[in-house]
């Protein structure tokens, strides 16, 4: 029985096995093809939905406001004098008198309406007389000076005193609007207290610290990281110690970047501290830990375009009479500047997106006033910060999200046009004013 | 990334010594006086890696002022590296090291500061090597690098060395194109250029024409017979024909070792070493 199965099998040609398999086969390739396209296709949407979701949930959040308010709210209390009763006959005849704003006639201010980060309607003094009592006579509560409100404080809430000693309180959020305010404030001949508010919920001071953070961190990390290239491209010798920092600085690009943010603030910030008295992490140390981070990519991008230079060259301008110092400034640097470019690029990607080190090495209170001595937050810690709380504000993380999103699309672009502008005037002609020579 | 003599083929350590003639007192060295004589080796061996390979071996040998001096002999032969210890280019090789002595006017060139030597000693590239600047940049790149700054000077430097390499009527109008925008032939005619606006004494070529057509072969060719009125050339070939008819002096190298040093119609027409005369006839290459 076996034997003759085996001679079957023997008397089987190539072709009848190639006709016998072949369907097989054509259903495994369709079926590989179809799968590894499906992969693919899983791949952008998960993507698409990522960038989808923080769009949709992030853009009605992103409005000017959001983005020219700080995050910390300021409140202040005004009130007029004990004394103070308003006189009925002043003269507002310079108000404007838009149509768009209510304007109270015996108090002399004009309310307007506008939007807050949470979509709700609040109220603001857009408009003061300058016979207004809001201009000179009313006083702070706590220090009793005069306080010059400006439209960035919204309504909270005004209690006026009647001429028959009663006390009428409007809260800004009251229904009725800016017209249950003027109307309440018609009654009053005095005011007794009052709260005013700034916005907050804004991203103006984490904005301001990231641009800091970003010019600081191009400062110290592109003249180092170009430097060390240039040493491992152009002086090093191939030796055993060179190959040695060599891939020291290849493995030092895959430390996690919290290690970094450790290191920067067990050192940075006592070294800070001790040559300034800044309390705690800043930008300056925040800078630092990124120039950390960043400067292995620097260096290995920067050697890389150095390396691709043809070597020709360096030795043309060698052979010339050219010192290493000219041959550096004069060649190398010009034709490795898409690399240097590419390194930037790379360095405001990264100082935009880094969170988990500048926790650590930068601070993570949102001050309204960015300084180079004081904890700041960058854009990406400020989404840590206000996810990290009891109510985390996630339409707000997802705004700024879309600003660092359209930053890092734009960089992309920019990091992929600068190559063909680079290479354009490289072979099409320098533009430079030569002028032709007599002769 | 300046290694590129790094597929340096073995050096096999034969020795033609019994075969070579010895140049030590050539005939015709009466004929120059001291002055006349622009660089003499002596006894110069070069070595690559840490010594483990010998380039050149006891290179004995004289460039005459304002002559055209061939090297020639096979790949690997040590012509080229020779050609490079003239102007210190090999010293850029990591682990490459010499004995023995290259006088450039009667001084020791290594006692010359390399950016002194090369001002003086200029050097053209196998292949063209404009740098990717403006035509003006380009021929401008040594004075500047030297330290002229006045643009008077340079433009008259840039002309009369546009003009010498006979560059400046075909891109007079546009001088402010990039080098490398230009021919084969004009990119190297440049590189000529580019040399001579340092007014160097020696200019070294290394297989200047061998990345280019006849054409453009023949326009240097007719060059490097014109700049030797102002120039001593060295120019290393493959081009057996070429030495013929451009030199002056020709150098056959083989395996590392001068085999023969002579006038080249005498080294043509009547070589004494048998190796010279197989070469030249074709029996080996």
């Amino acid at each position: 029985m076996t034997m003759s199965k085996n001679k079957n099998n023997k008397s089987i040609s190539l072709s009848d096995i190639v006709s016998r398999n072949i369907k097989n086969r054509r259903f495994k390739d369709y079926f590989t093809n179809g799968i590894t396209s499906i992969f693919s296709f899983l791949c952008v949407l998960i993507l698409a939905l990522v960038i989808g979701y923080v769009l949709i949930e992030g853009s009605p959040y992103l409005t000017a406001n959001f983005i020219s308010t700080n995050y910390a709210q300021s409140s202040v209390t005004l009130k007029t004098d004990s004394e103070f009763v308003l006189d009925e006959n002043r003269d507002y005849s310079d108000l404007m008198r838009y149509e768009d704003t209510v304007y109270s006639d015996k108090w002399g201010i004009g309310i307007k309406t506008k939007k807050d980060n949470d979509q709700n309607d609040i109220y603001y003094i857009s408009e003061i007389s300058v016979n207004s009592p809001f201009n000179d006579e009313i006083i702070r509560a706590d220090d009793k000076s005069i306080f010059q409100i400006t439209p960035d404080f919204y309504i909270n809430y005004i209690t006026v005193k009647t001429s028959d000693g009663m006390y009428i309180t409007v809260f800004g959020n009251d229904e009725g609007g800016a017209e249950a305010i003027v109307s309440t404030l018609e009654q009053g001949i005095a005011i007794q207290d009052s709260d005013f508010k700034t916005l907050g919920g804004g991203i103006r001071s984490s904005l301001i610290t990231t641009v800091i953070l970003i010019l600081f961190t191009i400062i110290f990390s592109l003249p180092l990281g170009v430097g060390g290239a240039i040493y491992l491209a152009y002086y090093a010798k191939n030796t055993r110690l060179t190959r040695i920092l060599r891939s020291l600085v290849d493995m030092s690009s895959g430390i996690p970047s919290i290690i970094f943010g450790l290191v920067g603030a067990a050192i940075f910030i006592p070294i800070m501290s001790s040559m300034t008295g800044a309390v705690g992490g800043n930008v300056i140390t925040g800078s630092l830990t990124l120039t950390l981070i960043l400067l292995p990519t620097i260096v290995k991008t920067v050697e890389e375009s150095i390396k691709s230079i043809n070597p020709s060259l360096i030795q043309g301008s060698l052979a010339l009479g050219a010192s290493n110092f000219q041959t550096i400034f004069k060649i190398i640097i010009p034709n490795s500047l898409d690399g240097i470019l590419n390194a930037a690029i790379l360095s405001i990607g990264r100082a935009i997106g880094e969170s988990a080190a500048l926790v650590f090495a930068m601070g993570t209170l949102i001050t309204a006033a960015p300084s180079l001595t004081s904890s700041n937050t960058s854009l990406a810690v400020h989404i840590w910060y206000i996810l990290s709380g009891e109510h985390p504000a996630y339409g707000q993380a997802c705004a700024i999200s879309i600003m660092i999103l359209c930053v890092v699309l734009v960089l992309s672009i920019i990091s992929k046009v600068i190559p063909i502008l680079l290479n354009k005037r490289k072979t099409k002609g320098v533009k430079q004013n030569v002028k032709p020579i007599q002769k | 990334m300046l290694n590129l003599f790094k597929n340096k083929k073995k050096e096999n350590n034969t020795s033609l010594n019994n075969e070579m003639i010895s140049n030590d007192k050539l005939p015709y060295s009466k004929e120059y006086t001291n002055e006349q004589v622009m660089f003499e080796v002596k006894d110069f061996n070069f070595y690559y890696d840490k010594k483990s390979k010998l380039a050149l071996k006891d290179i004995n040998l004289e460039i005459f002022k304002n002559k055209v001096t061939a090297f020639i002999g096979p790949s690997g032969c040590g012509k080229s590296t020779l050609l490079r210890c003239f102007d210190r280019m090999n010293e850029l090789i990591q682990d490459s090291s010499y004995d023995g002595q290259i006088l450039y006017k009667n001084k020791e060139i290594h006692s010359f500061n390399t950016i002194e030597l090369r001002s003086k000693v200029g050097m053209v590239f196998q292949q063209p090597n404009p740098f990717p600047m403006s035509i003006y940049n380009n021929v401008a790149y040594g004075p500047k690098c030297q330290g002229l700054k006045d643009k008077k000077e340079l433009d008259k430097i840039v002309l009369n060395s546009l003009k010498d390499v006979g560059l400046y009527d075909e891109v007079s109008d546009r001088l402010n194109i990039s080098g490398s925008s230009l021919s084969g032939g004009q990119q190297q005619r440049l590189c000529i250029a580019r040399c001579i606006a340092m007014s160097p004494d020696v200019i070294l070529m290394d297989e200047p024409t061998s990345a280019l057509d006849p054409i453009a072969t023949q326009k240097i060719e007719e060059l490097i017979k014109k700049l030797k009125e102002k120039y001593t050339i060295i120019i290393v070939t493959h081009n057996m024909q070429q030495a013929a008819r451009i030199s002056d002096y020709t150098a056959f190298f083989m395996l590392g070792e001068l085999v023969e040093f002579n006038k080249t119609e005498e080294f043509f027409a009547r070589p004494k070493n048998k190796k010279s005369e197989d070469y030249i006839t074709g029996k080996f290459s």
